[in-house]
């Protein structure tokens, strides 16, 4: 017998597995739930109150800056005797945090492989400003990226590079690391061609750490967030992206990845061409997975899970953001919205969870004020939407 | 079981092996949420940035004497807790000594937008419910925030606040049923309403 059967909302509430659901759903969780209220309607009034009184607590949360959370550390290392981490270890792993940090959500690591850890070598620099746009030469010399959709170019050598018009000089020294690195705040975006030609559309709220010049046996990049790639095709040399939970391998192709550390899932489109992903640590089940798509094919991952598939899709709804465009194919509203976040660097709070679960088809296009986006999306669900005096925006149900 | 428990109890051990960079991958997926927690206990930010980083010069200082825990959570959440209970009590020269084990714990809430939600009754709702849990003990505070904002289980909880685990799970029954009744409050008034109204109509 189901022992939820019995129980009141202050019960549910009690339970354990009950609010994780509360507060991390997944699908898995969500399926429970869902059916449980199928199987037993009885209960309904006792678990719609449970999520009632659980929805009226709203905490205030205080968030440490970047630069506080280094300096606490740094001061940790100084006052200890045997200190042996260094702050560029920090700094990579910081790499993934800072992300996570604006939500308030957990982060994972890139590396837990050790042999791997060398690859990306982060110059140490200044602390960082991540909310704004720019590139950090292998000098560690950072430069502003200004508008709101910048054009970065290399040329062969690696040693000219090209920033919406100005030309920039950096040294290239063979036995010294030569990681770049672009930044990209939510609300801006940017094109990027490598030294071997590949062309990368980096979307809002994401990073790109990339050598000057490739290797002459493979040309690996490393993405926090999302990007569409035009990989120059070399059989040679293959070209690899590295992302928290998963690596894409091409030869020359053009593909889309999804892996911003604060969403649940990593996902890859391939558009033209043929990749092998490689999953790393798939949640519960450990060891590697290998997959290989062929064009209108995507390939999903629940980070929490390890669950994985493949998937027919229209690659037009999941590559169009790159012309500023956004096509959604049923789509929850809560997914469509973060999208939005990212896109328009804004805040917008769905006040009731079961609005989130709405599913949005259509075209929106990014390029008009964030309101006339709203206004488009109300068109489409039952929803009312408001901005708040912070400048946040807030999505409720109509009166 | 909380997301990175696994991974987080997987670096304890590797750090009482001596790896110290186990530690720092410790520190980065755990501080702003000790962070967040100690906030609740002062207004003095500086105090509990200074806590945390004695609770990390502490662990590193007397790693050989730790023991493993397959809740690294739980374990950080206390320590901080006790140090930034006895600093209080320390720096609080001016104020009344308070007794041996007491503090204060306020929840704080998010603000409420009062323009977008005059009138409304959601949010009329929210405020009831807001000097509800104001009115309740520090400890009932603490476990239903513990609860409700980072999802503790009652074993985290029972941890934290050194308890049983059972007295956790009553502790948030009643803070619970409080919530509860000032929910309900509201309905009943509606059906006092209407019993005015039809008083022939409940006989």
């Amino acid at each position: 017998m189901n022992k939820y059967k019995l129980y009141s909302s202050t019960d549910f509430l009690n339970d354990d597995s009950f609010i994780q659901w509360l507060l991390k759903s997944d699908s898995d969780a969500e399926l429970y739930w869902d059916t449980f209220i199928e199987e037993h309607p009885e209960k309904k009034e006792e678990l719609d109150e449970a999520v009632e009184i659980f929805n009226h607590f709203r905490f205030s949360h205080e968030e440490l800056s970047l630069d506080e959370v280094f300096s606490i550390w740094n001061n940790v290392k100084h006052q200890s005797v045997n200190k042996r981490t260094s702050l560029l270890t920090i700094l990579k792993y910081a790499a993934v945090f800072l992300l996570v940090f604006t939500t308030g959500a957990l982060s994972y690591y890139f590396y837990n492989e050790a042999d791997k850890e060398t690859e990306f070598t982060i110059a140490e620099t200044e602390p960082l400003n991540f909310d704004e746009a720019q590139i950090i030469l292998s000098d560690g010399k950072s430069i502003p990226l200004n508008s709101k959709a910048s054009e970065i170019r290399y040329d062969a050598t690696g040693d000219k590079v090209i920033v919406d018009n100005d030309t920039i000089n950096q040294l290239v020294g063979a036995d010294k690391p030569t990681t770049n690195r672009v930044i990209i705040p939510y609300g801006k975006s940017s094109q990027i061609t490598l030294s071997d030609g590949t062309r990368v559309w980096l979307n809002a709220g994401s990073q790109l750490l990339y050598p000057s010049v490739f290797d002459k046996k493979q040309r690996e990049v490393l993405l926090i967030g999302e990007a569409y790639f035009e990989v120059e095709h070399n059989e040679h040399v293959p070209f690899v992206v590295r992302t928290e939970h998963a690596d894409v391998e091409v030869l020359g192709t053009s593909f889309d990845v999804l892996a911003y550390p604060d969403d649940h899932m990593f996902q890859t489109v391939l558009v033209t061409g043929s990749v092998s992903i490689e999953s790393k640590k798939s949640g519960l089940l450990s060891g590697k997975d290998k997959m290989v798509l062929v064009p209108n094919q995507m390939f999903y991952l629940d980070k929490e899970s390890g669950v994985n598939y493949i998937n027919n899709v229209e690659v037009d709804s999941y590559t169009s953001w790159k012309e500023g465009m956004f096509n959604c194919n049923k789509q929850d509203l809560s997914r469509v919205v973060r999208r939005l976040e990212r896109y328009y660097n804004k805040q917008i709070h769905i006040k009731d969870p079961l609005l989130g679960t709405y599913k949005i088809s259509g075209k929106l296009d990014l390029k008009s004020d964030i309101s006339e986006v709203l206004d488009v999306l109300q068109a489409f669900v039952p929803i009312d939407w408001g901005k708040q005096q912070n400048g946040d925006y807030f999505i409720v149900k109509p009166n | 079981m909380y997301p990175n428990q696994k991974e987080d109890a997987k670096l304890w051990k590797e750090f009482l092996e001596g790896n110290q960079g186990a530690l720092s991958k410790i520190y980065l997926t755990n501080v702003n949420d000790l962070y967040a927690f100690g906030c609740k206990f002062s207004v003095d930010k500086s105090l509990i940035k200074d806590c945390i980083q004695d609770l990390f010069v502490t662990l590193i200082q007397t790693r050989t004497k730790l023991s493993p825990t397959d809740n690294v959570r739980a374990y950080l959440f206390t320590s901080l807790k006790r140090k930034i209970v006895r600093e209080t009590i320390r720096s609080s020269k001016f104020e009344q000594v308070m007794e041996r084990g007491d503090y204060r714990f306020e929840v704080g809430f998010e603000k409420l937008d009062t323009q977008a939600f005059e009138n409304d009754n959601y949010s009329k709702k929210t405020l009831a419910v807001r000097s509800a849990v104001e009115s309740l003990t520090s400890r009932q505070k603490e476990a239903l925030y513990l609860r409700f904002y980072f999802g503790l289980s009652h074993k985290e909880i029972a941890e934290v606040l050194h308890l049983e685990e059972q007295s956790s799970r009553s502790l948030i029954s009643r803070a619970v049923k409080k919530v509860r009744n000032v929910i309900h409050s509201d309905k009943k008034r509606i059906s006092n309403f209407l019993f005015f109204l039809f008083p022939r109509l409940a006989w």
